[in-house]
């Protein structure tokens, strides 16, 4: 069996575990206005209370050097979880990490002077630009030197970092892994999901029927993965997981969410679970029109009329895109530890009446909790929490 | 882990007919040359296997789709982030030829894409491994990357001289030997951080030693970053 023995997170809600519990305890949002980079956008976004110069601060970096968000997130994320797990020799400590940003938060950097003329732009902004970057920089940070990679299939990067860390381990090639995914908010993605129409002017409203779209978020978070005798603390068990392709349409969900439902069917049979035995879903919920139609669709056409509790935490946080998956991951075990359910932030009319989503944080039995990650490019990941 | 045979494996060609192995017009129009490159050789490569619908499609790109990733971002810093198209964008996810390959042999099953630059091949290729161990007998597995006009002026500042072509290589996986195997991939372990190479590799660069290999019908260790197996060719 394998099980999360340790966790970090930074993310809107604040650096490290206990801020970002606090924060889904008192019901406390973290979207603001974006006011780390300049942009025309007027838009509420769940951005880290802090600057670059300041993330490195904490992280005993020299200030004047050039170093991506997407990495200072991560190396902050998962030097908190190798830490929580109190893993010592990193030797043979592997590391799956998501991101979809990469360096690209400083890539315009070199570009807008690239631009004019070809012979400018400052190289040190454009050196980061490859994902293997982020990789490295956590890796190095952390003294992890064991096998290193990075996964990016968009929305549901981490979770598929997640399952690849417990495959490794099933299957005897890693004893430990530390897996999970860093995403920073930059003007490219910004402006991307702008292009696309399907971002919220005002604070996104997940499941609800008059929503208009998603808030971005920037966040890290990661889990370190251990069998369960090796594990000094154990939240939970990973008991299931299962990645599935839509294969409909780039960037939209069938309406039935097909590739949604096989993720999920594929996490309950690998769990060896019945669907009533699922407590919570922490749904992907972006609070875009397709996404939450679809994933109440196929949530519906695993549960009929036997809904559990489910809720979408994008209203805390706002999708924190190739990180979501581990900060759902985190806020899953997170239930199952504290024996909560988080609130659903946004939602005043539900699309369906009859299986409204939790209103509000509450206390309850959590056993088995389901995280669902969906993206572009028809990825569906479901992964399922079991409490020890 | 058991061993895994490779059933096909190919190079992309400028030679290939585009308009059959990709039929819709549409799709074509919309597919960068990077997105062209990897379907085409990934739908290749499953013909070549005589595989209609592979239980895996596992997809790896050190740099990703440049060519979008730059046009939207020279028309976001030339309009001031205004009136902006959101194909490029949307081209620009490095997870776009695995799910264009699904999209188009209507595979719903295990779809991955790793993206860590010159190593991104060999996390694909160990995936792939790892997908038959979970008991996917046929698996796609390949790797595209393109050598645009602005990464060959980037590398030149850098100082970097790229000696490799730029392209995408596609392997068929299968679980059970076929009548069509190449060769057979044995004795896999992994390979920690400290043993890997500094110096500059094009991210294709293992993938295609992978298909020479193939090719030339050489037995070998291969020591990838990494990753370490034995390839027997049959």
């Amino acid at each position: 069996m394998v099980v999360i023995s340790g966790m970090g997170i930074v993310s809107a809600l604040g650096i490290g575990l206990q801020d970002n519990l606090q924060s889904l305890e008192a019901e406390r949002v973290g979207l603001r206005k974006i006011q780390n980079f300049a942009t025309i956008h007027d838009v509420p976004a769940g951005e880290l209370p802090l600057d670059n110069r300041e993330l490195k601060r904490r992280l005993g970096i020299n200030e004047a050097k050039v170093v991506s968000r997407t990495s200072l997130l991560g190396m902050l994320a998962a030097e908190e979880a190798l830490a929580d797990a109190g893993v010592g020799d990193r030797s043979r400590v592997a590391l799956i990490t998501a991101t979809t940003v990469g360096g690209m938060d400083l890539t315009p950097v070199f570009f807008a002077d690239f631009m004019a003329d070809r012979t400018k732009g400052r190289l040190r902004y454009v050196r980061q630009h490859d994902c293997s970057n982020s990789t490295n920089a956590i890796a190095d940070y952390c003294h992890i030197d064991g096998f290193t990679t990075a996964i990016s299939t968009a929305c549901s990067s981490a979770a598929n970092a997640i399952m690849t860390g417990c495959r490794l381990i099933e299957q005897g090639l890693a004893d430990c892994v530390v897996a999970g995914g860093t995403d920073a908010l930059c003007v490219y993605t910004l402006n991307g999901f702008k292009s696309l129409m399907i971002l919220d002017s005002d604070r996104c409203r997940p499941f609800d029927a008059n929503r208009k779209g998603l808030n971005l978020g920037e966040a890290a978070a990661y889990v370190v993965l251990q069998r369960a005798t090796d594990a000094h603390k154990q939240y939970c068990a990973v008991a299931g997981y299962a990645n599935a392709n839509d294969a409909f349409h780039q960037t939209a969900m069938t309406a039935e969410g097909q590739g949604a439902s096989e993720a999920m069917l594929g996490a309950l049979r690998q769990a060896n679970l019945q669907p009533a035995d699922i407590d919570y879903i922490n749904a992907h919920g972006t609070g875009t029109p397709n996404n939450d139609a679809s994933e109440l669709a196929a949530m519906q056409s695993v549960w009929a009329d036997k809904m559990p509790k489910y809720s979408s935490t994008k209203g805390f946080t706002g999708h924190t895109l190739a990180a979501a998956g581990s900060v759902e991951a985190v806020f899953a075990a997170l239930a199952i530890e504290h024996q909560t359910v988080w609130a659903n932030i946004g939602c005043e009319t539900p699309i369906s009446q009859q299986f409204a989503p939790v209103a509000h944080t509450a206390k309850c039995a959590v056993r088995n909790v389901m995280s669902n990650s969906f993206g572009f490019g028809g990825n569906c990941t479901s992964l399922v929490f079991s409490k020890i | 882990m058991n061993p895994v045979y490779i059933s096909a494996a190919t190079s992309y060609s400028d030679e290939w007919d585009l308009k059959t192995l990709i039929p819709d017009a549409n799709m074509r129009r919309r597919m960068s040359r990077l997105v062209k490159m990897g379907v085409a050789s990934g739908l290749q490569c499953l013909a070549e296997a005589g595989i209609g619908s592979p239980d895996a499609i596992i997809t790896a790109s050190g740099y990703g789709c440049l060519t979008d990733s730059e046009k939207f971002l020279t028309t976001l810093i030339a309009n001031k982030e205004q009136l902006l198209n959101p194909t490029p964008f949307i081209q620009s996810t490095f997870n776009t030829i695995g799910s264009q390959i699904a999209i188009l042999t209507k595979c719903k099953r295990y779809n991955m894409t790793y993206v860590d630059g010159a190593e991104s091949f060999t996390s694909a290729l160990l995936d792939a491994m790892l997908s038959v161990g979970d008991g996917a007998k046929t698996v796609l597995v390949g790797i595209t990357d393109e050598l645009t006009p602005t990464l060959t002026d980037i590398l030149k500042r850098m100082r970097i001289s790229v000696a490799t072509t730029d392209g995408a290589y596609f392997f068929a996986l299968t679980s059970e030997k076929t009548d069509s195997a190449k060769a057979v991939i044995s004795n896999v372990e992994l390979i920690g951080r400290q043993c890997a190479k500094n110096s500059y590799t094009f991210p294709t660069a293992e993938a295609q030693q992978l298909f020479q290999l193939i090719e030339n019908k050489t037995n070998s260790t291969c020591k990838f970053d990494k990753l370490k197996f034995d390839l027997q060719c049959l």
